[in-house]
């Protein structure tokens, strides 16, 4: 199985941005360039912590994949193999209302990447968590 | 105790039985921490067989949260999460969730978290997590 048919494999039924996968995120990330990659997304009532309250885990999960993104340069972030993950949450979060999303590239040392991101509610820009990650490339990322 | 026999029907994603796309995770809570058999559905992957690394997050946190609740009696809010992916978490497997408590400062409780493979205790990801205790009832957590 080369590495080429797992990504599209992950891509698809991936809980945060694979089409396929009917009770997924589908999360969309888009790569400025400048190493920042950018999503934005609001979260169903199904991901809940508390009542009215998005799941911290979910909020990991969203960073975790934006940071992935980031740390694989916009190309595949199912290479961007996770070592660590460090998340501080600041405000709650309440579902169905946009939630922005942004991570960036701070250092890399060979295929190890460490990235920074944040989660922000769209309509008053409240930082609602942020995140360190360690992501280890791999393939054509490497 | 069971914990979700106090919150049978909730809808939360981790552990609410209310939930049926959620992780349904029912804990074995004492004063010592909460543990279970933890077993992510495919829907949770990030890789074919691999389990989505915010999905361990949120086990963790789970299995973390629990123990809180287990040592203190109340329930309490993530501060703070720190995941080490060690070995890839697949899906479709029974495996083995604990979450401890490590210290108490007043509301502020430091925690542990590990998942480890059934059969030879191969250690899949470790955690440490802070939480802040919330007196009163959880349903006006969200308010």
């Amino acid at each position: 199985m080369s590495v080429d048919y797992i990504c599209v494999g992950a891509n698809a039924m991936s809980l945060v941005n694979g089409p396929e996968n009917q009770k997924g995120l589908k999360l969309e990330l888009n790569y400025n360039g400048d190493g920042t990659a950018l999503a934005e997304t609001s979260v169903p009532k199904r991901f809940l912590g508390w009542p009215n309250v998005v799941h911290g885990g979910i909020l990991a999960t969203l960073l975790e994949e934006v940071m992935a993104y980031a740390a694989s340069g916009g190309k595949n972030a199912e290479q961007a193999l996770s070592l660590e993950q460090d998340v501080s949450f600041f405000a709650p979060m309440e579902p169905d209302a946009r939630l922005s999303l942004s991570a960036k590239v701070v250092a890399r040392q060979g295929a190890q990447v460490n990235t920074q991101a944040e989660a922000r509610r769209k309509s008053d820009l409240t930082l609602v968590a942020s995140a360190h990650g360690v992501y280890w490339l791999q393939g054509e990322n490497a | 105790m069971k914990i979700e026999e106090l919150r049978k029907g909730e809808y939360s994603f981790g552990n609410g039985q209310g939930n049926p796309d959620g992780m349904q995770l029912v804990f074995e809570v004492g004063p010592q921490g909460a543990e279970t058999i933890l077993n992510i559905k495919e829907k949770f992957q990030g890789w074919p067989g691999v389990s989505h690394g915010g999905i361990v997050a949120t086990a963790l946190d789970e299995a973390m949260g629990h123990a809180v609740t287990g040592a203190t009696n109340v329930y309490s809010m993530s501060v703070e999460l720190e995941v080490f992916y060690l070995a890839p978490v697949p899906t479709g497997q029974d495996l083995k969730l604990l979450g401890r408590v490590d210290a108490i400062d007043e509301r502020k409780v430091s925690t542990s978290g590990e998942i480890r493979q059934i059969q030879d205790g191969m250690l899949l990801a470790r955690s440490r997590g802070l939480y802040i205790t919330v007196k009163g009832r959880q349903e006006e957590l969200g308010k």
